[in-house]
């Protein structure tokens, strides 16, 4: 509308423009009636005929415009519709795109190698990083499978193979499980060369079938694992257990499957190695030197013996080196009270005790090991736990005197077989168990009697024979409650304590004088053997002969246990201690 | 399937009468079997047009795989080694039919 009122504007501006003209021109013309018809309707004429050209130039223009404008709507909607389009074939291109990168990124996570196989056994592509990386890095596809993953195998497995492949592809009844169960590459060994040496491992392979809208097979995909690593972990865990239970059929052998002798052992040797570091400390502190020196000998003694019985062998080594080692101080010290060296030998001694502390902590791994391989119920909860709490809850314990006439029978029958000599060990009691407490001092006691009755006592089979003795030894040992007290009677039928012999070497060895010795009785000589350091061996062994044994044996019996010893010696027929204990 | 009905075969050549007779839903075959064996047994019913997809079970006391695949390729569906349970052979059943 606006636009027609243009035109019609226009047209009467050109209608003025006109009549200005006429009257510019009007003296010219100089009528009057015509100049009048010009001025009223030149404007009038030339308006209307604006307004009629301007209405339909108008219509034209504005047609155009809605022809335009429709033009561009619907150039407008197709290019909408356009963009709409390819955004919606991007989206689904790029879910279609993540979807194919998360399946690759699956199937490369997977660990386990897959290929797909046709009728053909070539491989199609898809096979996945860890294929490559289990089989080489190369380009499989096309390639059978035969050629690629069984090739090394032996043409008879190649021949079955072939077979169950053919039988995949063909057989319509029988199960994934069961036509994996038929696999013969359930596991096969696979050579590769990586960079210059020869590479075995350990595959193993099953299969899943694939079929098509047919149910016939059309594809077989072969899922294949790396088991190289795992089967040495289990070869090695096999080989670890095989010496574990060639370790432990020893221990079986040496303690009829009786652990409780090894536990007892441990435990007291826990204790030993607490009083070792107390006694080492008082010596550093230089309080009593000889006496503590002596109490530390007596139990480094007892560990050599117990432990040699047991047959750790390396602990009894330590313990013997330890024993010698110290006995070299204690003749020094003796000698000479107090020795700047005695510093360096305090650190050797140290070292020793770690030594000994490393025996015990691989002793208990052992036994936890061998708990766990047995079932831990069978034993006690009390014996199970070895921490040091447990070494001192047993004390309290009473102890049955089956388990220390095990012991005692164990410690006879290595001793004798080191010293080539021949005993029986028979021990009797009327008590069926002993206090905690006194058994560990007892145990000590008995082992270093008869660990000298073997020593000294006990003659060699020969020896025996020619005094009209049977070969074999008798070592008893009698335990009876007599009221308030336990009466242990020890016996062996060796030789006999050989007066002439303790009377030779207390000279030599200065403990009394030749005409002390001459006064005394022979009772006041056999004292003198349970004095601390005497020994009439003239060499250390394992057995006995550092002339300690008796002394520790005075000592817990006095000391320890508050007891009385009474000695009857028999020379050439044995020996008889009795030795009383209040309960 | 009319109920829940176990036809019962002492040996193979029964088994194959009373599969001639009958038609059955799922077949459980002995491997041992007097007269006529349990794998020759197979071979037959799979060659009878209307047994060709039943699903015949093996029972076998040999688990070797050299059995496995005789049984595959005689026609076997799946198989079951010795001594069977009641909770087996339900699993085979409800997996089969």
């Amino acid at each position: 509308m606006k636009q027609r009122y243009k035109w019609l504007f226009t047209g009467f501006a050109a209608g003025l423009m006109i009549l200005g003209a006429f009257i510019l021109f009007n003296d010219i013309l100089q009528t009057k009636s015509a100049s009048f018809l010009v001025v009223f309707l030149s404007p009038l004429i030339t308006a209307l005929f604006g307004f009629i050209s301007g209405t339909s130039v108008e219509k034209i223009f504005s047609e155009n415009t809605i022809l335009k404008n429709k033009n561009k709507d619907l150039q407008k909607d197709m290019l909408e519709q356009a963009l709409k389009l390819s955004s919606d074939i991007n989206s689904a291109m790029e879910d279609l795109q993540n979807h194919a990168d998360q399946m690759d990124t699956i199937v490369n996570n997977i660990n386990s190698g897959i290929c797909f196989i046709g009728n053909d056994y070539k491989i199609e592509s898809g096979y996945n990083d860890s294929f490559v990386s289990i089989f080489g890095d190369k380009d499989y596809l096309g390639d059978t499978i035969m050629n690629s993953v069984f090739g090394i195998l032996d043409s008879n497995t190649k021949t079955s193979i072939a077979d169950y492949l053919e039988l995949c592809f063909t057989n319509k009844t029988a199960t994934t499980s069961m036509l994996n169960d038929a696999n013969p590459v359930k596991e096969f060994e696979f050579v590769q060369v990586v960079d210059g040496s020869v590479v075995h491992k350990i595959i193993t392979s099953s299969i899943s079938i694939i079929k098509n809208t047919d149910k016939e097979v059309e594809k077989i995909m072969f899922i294949f694992d790396d088991i190289t690593s795992e089967n040495e972990l289990k070869k090695e865990l096999e080989k670890r257990d095989q010496e574990y239970k060639k370790r432990y059929s020893i221990m079986v052998a040496l303690f009829g499957n009786d652990k409780k002798v090894i536990r007892r052992f441990i435990s007291g040797l826990e204790e030993d190695v607490e009083s070792l570091s107390l006694k080492i400390k008082a010596l550093k502190q230089n309080e009593n030197n000889s006496n503590t020196i002596s109490d530390i000998l007596g139990t480094v003694h007892s560990i050599k013996g117990e432990a040699f019985a047991l047959g750790f062998e390396k602990l009894s080594k330590i313990a013997s080196d330890f024993e010698a080692f110290f006995k070299k101080i204690k003749d020094e010290i003796l000698g000479l009270e107090s020795n700047l060296e005695i510093i360096g030998f305090y650190e050797k001694l140290n070292n020793e005790k770690r030594e000994f502390d490393k025996t015990i902590k691989v002793l208990e791994e052992f036994l936890a090991e061998d708990d766990e391989r047995n079932g831990s119920n069978k034993e006690p909860s009390s014996d199970l736990d070895l921490s040091g709490s447990v070494a001192k809850h047993l004390e309290y314990e009473n102890v049955s005197v089956d388990l220390l006439r095990k012991e005692l029978e164990l410690i006879n029958k290595t001793s004798a077989k080191e010293t080539g000599k021949q005993a029986v060990f028979t021990l009797n009691s009327s008590v069926n168990s002993i206090d905690g407490k006194k058994y560990k001092l007892l145990k000590e006691l008995f082992l270093h009697l008869l660990r000298n009755s073997l020593a000294h006592g006990i003659e060699t089979p020969v020896e025996r024979l020619q005094a009209g003795k049977d070969s074999t030894g008798h070592i008893t040992l009698d335990i009876l409650k007599a009221g308030n007290s336990l009466v242990l009677e020890y016996t062996d039928d060796g030789s006999g304590f050989d007066i002439e012999k303790i009377k030779k070497r207390a000279i030599e060895n200065s403990v009394v004088s030749e005409e002390e010795i001459f006064k005394m009785g022979s009772m006041d000589i056999l004292k003198i053997v349970f004095n601390d350091g005497f020994s009439t061996s003239d060499s250390a062994d394992m057995v006995a002969g550092v002339g300690v044994g008796m002394s520790v044996v005075k000592k817990h019996v006095f000391k320890g246990l508050k007891g009385k010893l009474s000695l009857t010696n028999k020379p050439g027929k044995g020996i008889r201690i009795i030795i009383t204990i209040p309960v | 399937m009319d109920g829940d009905d176990i036809l019962d075969a002492p040996e193979g050549k029964t088994a194959l009468e009373i599969l001639n007779k009958e038609t059955i839903d799922l077949l459980f075959v002995d491997w041992n079997m007097p007269k006529l064996n349990g794998l020759d047994l197979v071979k037959i019913v799979r060659k009878m047009e209307k047994y060709k997809d039943l699903p015949i079970i093996m029972v076998t006391s040999e688990a070797a795989r050299y059995n496995v695949l005789e049984a595959i390729k005689a026609g076997v569906t799946d198989y079951i080694v010795k001594p069977i349970t009641g909770m087996t052979v339900m699993e085979k059943i409800k997996a089969y039919m």
